[in-house]
């Protein structure tokens, strides 16, 4: 007894084609039961031309199988662009906190000497160790420092270390954006390949020939779609290896990072009490021209001093608080990657935007009174 | 001592100096001698260079561990893009399509058999 279960029906050329299993009930051996034999098989055709379509109708079914299988969700960069251009923005920006307050500590310094007090004067002869043909170094004792060596020439050090901390930060983000794929030399074109790779579907088509197959309904342009596929298939393993990558030198980058920020987050802190050194050293003597009445212009200049440290204490604030961001960045970073989702760094742009907005205010010395912490 | 604390004298410091500097100005106005506030507040401030200083080397020999950790992420991460560069490049590279094409052609070869 057979069954037919049809899948299709094709009518073409006048021919009705059908596309079926057939299972025919087959009398078991003795003492077993009858058993069912299924074929797959198309009606209406000789049975080379059945094989023909089976190959074209197989080559389809892939095509739709695998290029679903190989959908690709790439990885958005432009959290990574944030990321990067924030602590661009922060080593800038910390860069010119650091070179404001060197400037002001040589300022006094050579005030000082200016004003009389010579014992600070052999702080700047430099000592030349015997033992090396090239370093240098501030002398061991005698100064103000615990080395001796002049406070400007520490903060100077300080901002040069900071720098270099800064761009070593600077190329991990950029070679976190490279790895997400805004750098062409790891960005993998599938449809760009696909039709490059159409030209090896011609030689397919060639080989089927040559080994006596007649291609029929198989033509180039089928076989293109194998190119497709391959394509479509290498895009998704090359996203898996960019995230899998990624992900691993994002978790790697953790640590260091969280080093990295408490010592940018201490150098700002650092940076704040030296500039807050500084207004002491200057802020008394114009309070006393202003008491004596010996100078005219003293409470304009007490009033701007003051107006200028508290724009300064602010922007070193919201530079601590940008760098102390960044791990949370970089954690969101990594959600992001982990789970394919969409990713803001909302937190970090905005302090990076306050920034900005304290250096315009920094700037703008002139205008604006003191706003307050 | 540790780095925390002396920041935290460091603050007070400060804030002591600040008072000092007031009352000075206070008693200058009221026509008061200030000789001995201000030789305090002199006193204090070069105590206060000294700590800046101190902690400003404390934090530049710290720095250098920073650096060290930081040169060695960023190797990580530039063999990280190399990984995935030669990976892209394969993937590039025709040949292994036509790999892939192979095995099409394989697969049809059995069927048509």
């Amino acid at each position: 007894m057979a069954s037919r279960h049809a899948i299709t029906t094709v009518q073409k050329s006048g021919t009705i084609f059908q596309c079926a299993f057939e299972c025919k009930s087959i009398k078991g051996a003795a003492g077993g039961g009858p058993r069912k034999d299924c074929m797959f098989g198309v009606t209406g055709l000789s049975p080379s031309r059945q094989r023909q379509i089976l190959a074209s109708l197989l080559l389809s079914a892939l095509f739709f199988l695998l290029s679903a299988c190989a959908a690709v969700d790439t990885l958005d960069t432009q959290p990574f662009q944030d990321y990067q251009s924030a602590i661009s923005s922060l080593k800038d920006s910390s860069d010119q906190a650091l070179q404001g307050v060197y400037q002001e500590e040589l300022d006094q310094f050579k005030g000082t000497i200016g004003a009389g007090e010579s014992s600070k004067v052999p702080q700047l002869l430099l000592d030349f160790p015997p033992d090396s043909n090239f370093a240098w170094s501030y002398p061991a004792s005698g100064g103000n420092g615990s080395n001796g060596k002049p406070l400007f020439a520490s903060i100077a050090e300080m901002r040069q270390t900071m720098a270099a901390m800064n761009t070593q930060l600077l190329n991990y983000a950029g070679l976190l954006l490279v790895l997400a794929g805004a750098d062409d030399s790891t960005e993998f074109n599938a449809s760009a390949e696909a039709e490059k790779f159409d030209n090896a579907a011609g030689e397919l088509v060639h080989r089927l020939t040559s080994l006596d197959v007649d291609t029929g309904n198989v033509d180039s342009g089928d076989l293109a779609l194998f190119s497709t596929i391959a394509a479509n298939l290498a895009d998704a393993y090359l996203e898996d290896k960019r995230v899998e990558l990624l992900g691993e030198i994002l978790n790697e980058g953790m640590g260091p990072l969280q080093t990295f920020v408490d010592m940018a987050q201490r150098a700002m802190v650092l940076t704040a009490k030296n500039a807050q050194t500084q207004y002491q050293n200057t802020s008394p003597d114009l309070a006393r021209a202003v008491v004596e009445g010996s100078s005219g212009s003293a409470l304009d200049d007490l009033l701007s001093l003051n107006n200028q440290i508290v724009k300064q204490l602010t922007l070193y604030r919201n530079i601590y608080n940008g760098y102390g961001a960044l791990p949370n960045s970089q954690r969101q970073l990594i959600a992001a990657v982990k789970q394919s989702r969409d990713v803001s760094l909302g937190e970090l742009i905005n302090y990076i935007a306050n920034i900005k907005q304290q250096y315009e205010n920094l700037n703008n010395r002139s205008s604006g009174e003191p706003a307050g912490d | 001592m540790k780095t925390d604390d002396k920041l935290e004298l460091l603050n007070y410091l400060i804030f002591i100096r600040g008072k000092l500097q007031r009352l000075s100005i206070e008693l200058l106005s009221q026509g008061e001698d200030t000789s001995r506030v201000d030789a305090a507040e002199k006193k204090l401030a070069a105590q206060i260079n000294k700590l800046r200083a101190n902690l400003m080397q404390r934090w530049q020999g710290n720095a250098k561990d920073v650096l060290a950790e930081l040169r060695d992420l960023n190797e990580k991460a530039q063999d990280k893009v190399r990984q995935m560069r030669d990976a892209t490049n394969k993937a590039e590279k025709a040949s292994e399509v036509v790999g892939i094409l192979d095995k099409g052609l394989d697969l049809v070869s059995g069927i048509l058999a």
